[in-house]
């Protein structure tokens, strides 16, 4: 797996688990549905080969430990509907490793957007977002940003238009707050056509 | 019904065709044609703005570059104005010319894929989106055409690079 593939697929299970915390039942029903994107050995894959850079000591032994729990977990719950308390505990899990390892695969205009995805209650149909930092055509500095959503969400419907325009304009925000220059391109992105993506070489 | 308003319908009626299967050539088609009919709403309503010959109206839209009209959009969408344009603007951009320079911006590299991108794959969620986008930009532009600054953004679409010299 290429390191720019693997990134795109850290970052696409963080921005699903940043949906929100256990406590609340629609986070954990978001979670249940996004878990194809998240609850999977592949998510820790790398970690445990060469992209793996831990904090030092007793704190680097527990993100392993918590590593090897999450890859028996999501092998475990592989095939068959996770309960909600699976779901939750899975959830920590990868939390816990990937706060400890974020700064390593993440931008600042990447956790800017996703920040602004989950800044105000979205549709049940969001699932994730991946990114890319980039130039677009012209060759000004830019952010691609895929909206991962369900694949039967209606684009249709107004609710998903107006999530739409909505997602845009905080993105704008988003990033004009962080001082970026960058552009953000906001695209959407079946999850169907998401996992074959991070599957096969992301974006 | 204007060129932009009837390609805007056009757009609209790629999308809903073979709505179970759309076709890449259907969505690509879409996408570059929502694009082209902003950018044709934007050179019309410029050229309104500069010329009143006839004669001249019809050339005038020949001068209209889309990567000058992109860099013409980036400030009133981003809101981050350079002299000599940062005198000739409000502190805060209204939100309708805003949206309208946003949907250009979002719209070009979009359309540049549809139309010269084979690797691209087009879906039905995004090709929707853009657009829906187009559509409520003819709507913003509508609102906030009468305003000023939509006269700076207009001229700016034409000469904003010349004024950068």
């Amino acid at each position: 797996m290429a390191a720019k593939d693997f990134d795109h697929i850290i970052r696409t299970a963080a921005a699903a688990l940043a949906a929100g915390t256990a406590g609340d039942s629609r986070v954990v029903a978001r979670w249940t549905a996004s878990r194809d994107l998240w609850l999977t050995p592949e998510v820790v894959y790398e970690l445990a080969h060469d992209r793996l850079i831990l904090p030092p000591e007793a704190d680097g032994r527990d993100v392993l430990a918590r590593m090897d729990q999450f890859r028996a977990t999501a092998i475990e719950l592989s095939g068959r509907q996770p309960t909600p308390d699976e779901i939750r505990q899975a959830a920590g899990l990868l939390a816990g490793v990937l706060a400890a390892v974020a700064e390593h695969f993440t931008e600042p205009e990447g956790e800017a957007l996703v920040r602004a995805l989950w800044a105000v209650p979205v549709p049940d149909f969001v699932l994730a977002l991946d990114y890319d930092l980039d130039n677009d055509w012209t060759g000004a500095p830019a952010v691609r940003a895929w909206v991962v959503i369900r694949d039967d969400a209606d684009p249709e419907s107004d609710e998903f238009q107006d999530f739409a325009d909505g997602f845009r304009d905080r993105a704008w925000q988003a990033l004009a707050k962080l001082g970026s220059g960058r552009i953000p391109y906001v695209r959407f992105r079946p999850e169907s056509e998401a996992k074959a993506a991070l599957a096969g070489g992301a974006a | 019904m204007s060129l932009a308003a009837e390609l805007l319908e056009t757009a609209g009626y790629l999308t809903r065709r073979n709505q179970n299967r759309p076709t890449q050539a259907d969505l690509r088609r879409a996408v570059s044609t929502a694009y082209y009919a902003l950018f044709h709403l934007f050179v019309r309503e410029a050229t309104a703005a500069l010329v009143t010959d006839p004669g001249l109206r019809g050339l005038v839209p020949r001068a209209f570059g889309h990567t000058d009209m992109r860099d013409a959009c980036e400030p009133f969408a981003s809101g981050r104005f350079r002299d000599p344009l940062r005198t000739l603007v409000p502190a805060t951009t209204p939100p309708d010319l805003v949206s309208v320079a946003q949907a250009f911006l979002d719209l070009q590299p979009a359309r540049h894929a549809a139309d010269y991108d084979t690797t691209a794959a087009f879906n039905r969620p995004d090709t929707l989106a853009f657009v829906r986008q187009v559509g409520r930009a003819f709507a913003a532009w509508d609102r906030v055409k009468g305003e000023p600054v939509a006269t700076v953004f207009l001229v700016s679409l034409l000469l904003g690079r010349r004024w950068n010299r």
